[in-house]
């Protein structure tokens, strides 16, 4: 026992002592949260708008000023002929024309009068936010019925708080997994593997060790990705700590089980990065619904989604910050997590021969 | 000369010999091009809504019997109280419940409970469930919309070019970096600091063949989204390959900039894993730029992966010329002068 906790602090020195892999592990955590907490954002914020006013007359003006007070819009070029709007999509200025047809406030006052929304649809998504914001400004329909949205969870629909929550465990995943996969290789590819072989220790407590720091360094992190979520971004945290705590402490379980299997399959340092890349990075950020919805996938992507552990701890995580679920609500997901960390774990005690060749 | 050909013909044979290479070349842009490409969207399909009808009477059901048709909107379950509405929310099991109050037939209106945690699906669902359930009146004025460039809102047009820059930049900046680095950690480089290669010939001969092979990778790329999803390239090919040889030069920069930093892989992977995601996110590939605040566009201007990747889209999509993107084009061979001097000075001092 003495040894192993003895090798626990060597890895620790390890660490330590080297203060640039030092600064990747506790700042880029802190670094990646403020700037994308900032810059991941799908909301519609001050869109450049063209306007080409063929009647030019109150109404036109008026609605123009509407639709430009809202801050949704920004405007960015006035224009005068069809030829113009190409041009515009072109060079970049503009996103979307506003067109508002001849004698308009006589044609509006008939019922007649038309605005046409041409907008560059190169990037879909945004194109239709466009246009629905276009039209619910401009609109002038009167619903039939008074119907009383209540947005829950989200009042103020900040993308933040949809973000944040999920970049937590994009950093615990990077940390966790790809820390300890390079570690444990770049040993191998050293050969250092070998003079730890050739110690009283044995191959588990070998892993074991490699593991423990992460383990807790993780933990350090998730405290102070926390911290900027709820001070810096305002992300409300209605669940209860402790679980989300334990949670946390599973899920880095899980990254760092699944660092281990990488680690025993790998033999150098580059190839455990480039499948931790495709392994890891690319289905955190893509199929666990940390930028995109999981509900409109394809089915084999969506089927694909439930073996991504970060899916099943954005539920979680979202859940307990956002709308204060315990585990009532959170069991299976958390089952799910258990279940993958105990089968990643046998699966690396398996092929855990790391033997000399 | 001579020494310069036999290095890219040795550097050449290494990449080719590494088993981990070609894969990495020819299966990478296809695996994601095919998930990134039918992953990337915000828009709802089959939004799971719970209705609490409290009226139960002819009026009412013929509200639900409209969102029962709705091709969007799946009706997944009905609920009788609050509580077990407030329930279904809770529990994820349906993104949206409406509420019909009592005496909807004598006095019409609605209540959408919705999960906002995604707030720009929020957003759609509510506007789709208006829809649905008809409860805009006539407008007087006819509001028209049309999609240029894209009108079927094909999201694999807007994300090919994308995913392409981001292939190259990953082989440019990422292999080219580790390739040195290597170099640096098994003690070889010592070997050919000791050899008549000059600096600049092994500096060109490490970065050369990441050049071509990014621009191959370009082509393959390009032919791969034209195949697999039917993009085709609006503008001008030249004009696109002539800007990704540019841009690449600036890449590869960065790439001998990102291994003077570091004396071991695994630092160089770190530096490089942070920058790439880093320059991935902040440059527009998945939440356009235009969403962010002032202060990070800002930021965004010292990304050159924000810039190729608006060029690309818009050459390849809305059919930009070159009137059109030169300015584009300075920026990258501005990127390329920089990184280069600030790769190659720091690279003699720690050489």
């Amino acid at each position: 026992m003495r040894a192993f906790w003895g090798f626990v602090r060597k890895e620790f020195y390890h660490i330590f002592r080297d203060k640039r892999t030092l600064m990747i592990l506790f700042g880029m955590p802190v670094v990646q949260l403020l700037l994308f907490g900032y810059a991941i954002r799908n909301e519609l914020t001050s869109a450049d708008l063209a306007v080409w006013d063929q009647s030019n007359d109150v109404v036109t003006r008026e609605l123009t000023g509407k639709l430009f007070a809202s801050g949704t819009f920004k405007l960015a070029a006035v224009i005068h002929s069809e030829d113009e709007i190409e041009d515009l999509f072109r060079k970049g200025i503009a996103r979307q024309v506003v067109v508002f047809g001849p004698d308009f406030a006589n044609r509006r006052a008939r019922g007649t009068a038309e605005i046409l929304m041409i907008t560059d649809a190169s990037d879909p998504n945004m194109a239709q936010v466009l246009q629905g914001a276009t039209q619910s400004i401009l609109s002038d329909a009167r619903p039939t019925m008074n119907v009383s949205v209540r947005m829950l969870y989200n009042p103020q629909l900040k993308s933040a708080n949809l973000f944040v929550p999920g970049l937590i465990a994009l950093i615990l995943m990077l940390v966790s997994a790809l820390m300890t996969s390079i570690s444990i290789t770049r040993e191998k590819e050293l050969g250092t593997m070998e003079t730890l072989l050739a110690s009283p220790l044995s191959p588990v407590d070998i892993i074991l060790g490699k593991v423990i720091p992460y383990l807790i360094l993780s933990l350090v992190n998730v405290c102070s990705v926390l911290f900027i979520a709820r001070f810096v971004f305002d992300v409300p945290f209605i669940g209860s700590i402790t679980l989300f705590f334990v949670e946390a402490f599973l899920f880095t379980l899980t990254a760092l089980a699944l660092g281990i299997v990488i680690s025993t399959k790998a033999k150098t340092q580059q190839v455990a990065m480039m499948v931790a890349l495709a392994g890891l990075l690319l289905p955190t950020i893509l199929l666990s619904g940390l930028i995109y919805p999981v509900d409109n996938m394809p089915a084999p992507l969506y089927a694909l989604s439930h073996m991504v552990p970060a899916r099943w701890f954005l539920d979680i995580v979202r859940g307990i910050m956002l709308k204060g679920n315990g585990i009532a609500e959170l069991w299976p997901q958390t089952l799910i997590l258990v279940g993958m960390t105990v089968a990643l774990i046998t699966v690396s005690l398996k092929n855990l021969n790391i033997r000399l060749d | 000369m001579r020494i310069l050909r036999f290095l890219i013909r040795k550097e050449f044979l290494q990449i080719f010999r590494n088993k981990a290479m070609l894969p990495i070349i020819f299966v990478m842009p296809l695996v994601q091009l095919v998930i990134l490409v039918n992953v990337a969207t915000f828009d709802v399909k089959n939004i799971p809504v719970v209705v609490q009808d409290n009226d139960g009477t002819r009026a009412s059901r013929e509200m639900i019997q409209r969102l029962d048709a709705s091709d969007i909107i799946d009706l997944t379950g009905m609920v009788t109280n609050s509580p077990a509405a407030f329930d279904v929310l809770q529990q994820g099991d349906a993104r949206m419940v409406v509420v019909i109050p009592n005496g909807f037939e004598q006095k019409p209106e609605l209540q959408l409970m919705v999960d906002a945690v995604d707030g720009l699906t929020a957003n759609l669902a509510v506007q789709y469930a208006m829809g649905t359930l008809q409860v805009m009146g006539e407008s007087r004025t006819r509001l028209e919309g049309r999609y240029r460039h894209n009108p079927r809102l094909d999201d694999a047009q807007y994300m090919v070019p994308g995913i392409l820059v981001v292939l190259v930049t990953m082989i440019g900046g990422f292999l080219s970096a580790m390739n040195i680095v290597r170099e640096r950690e098994l003690g070889t480089m010592e070997q050919l600091n000791v050899t008549p290669i000059r600096k600049h010939q092994f500096i060109i001969a490490k970065l050369m063949p990441f050049w071509v092979i990014a621009l191959a990778e370009l082509a393959f790329g390009l032919l791969l989204g034209y195949l697999l999803f039917g993009v085709e390239v609006k503008g001008s090919l030249v004009l696109i390959f002539g800007a990704a040889m540019i841009y690449m030069l600036a890449i590869l920069g960065l790439g001998l900039f990102i291994s003077t930093l570091a004396d071991t892989q695994q630092q160089a992977m770190l530096v490089a894993w942070f920058m790439i995601v880093v320059f991935i996110l902040m440059g527009g590939l998945f939440t356009p730029v235009t969403s962010m605040p002032e202060w990070a566009q800002i930021v965004t201007w010292f990304n050159p992966v924000m810039w190729f990747m608006d060029l690309m889209r818009r050459v390849m999509l809305v059919g930009a010329g070159f009137a059109d993107v030169w300015k584009t084009i300075v920026v990258l061979a501005v990127f390329a002068v920089v990184l280069n001097t600030a790769a190659v000075v720091r690279y003699r001092k720690s050489g």
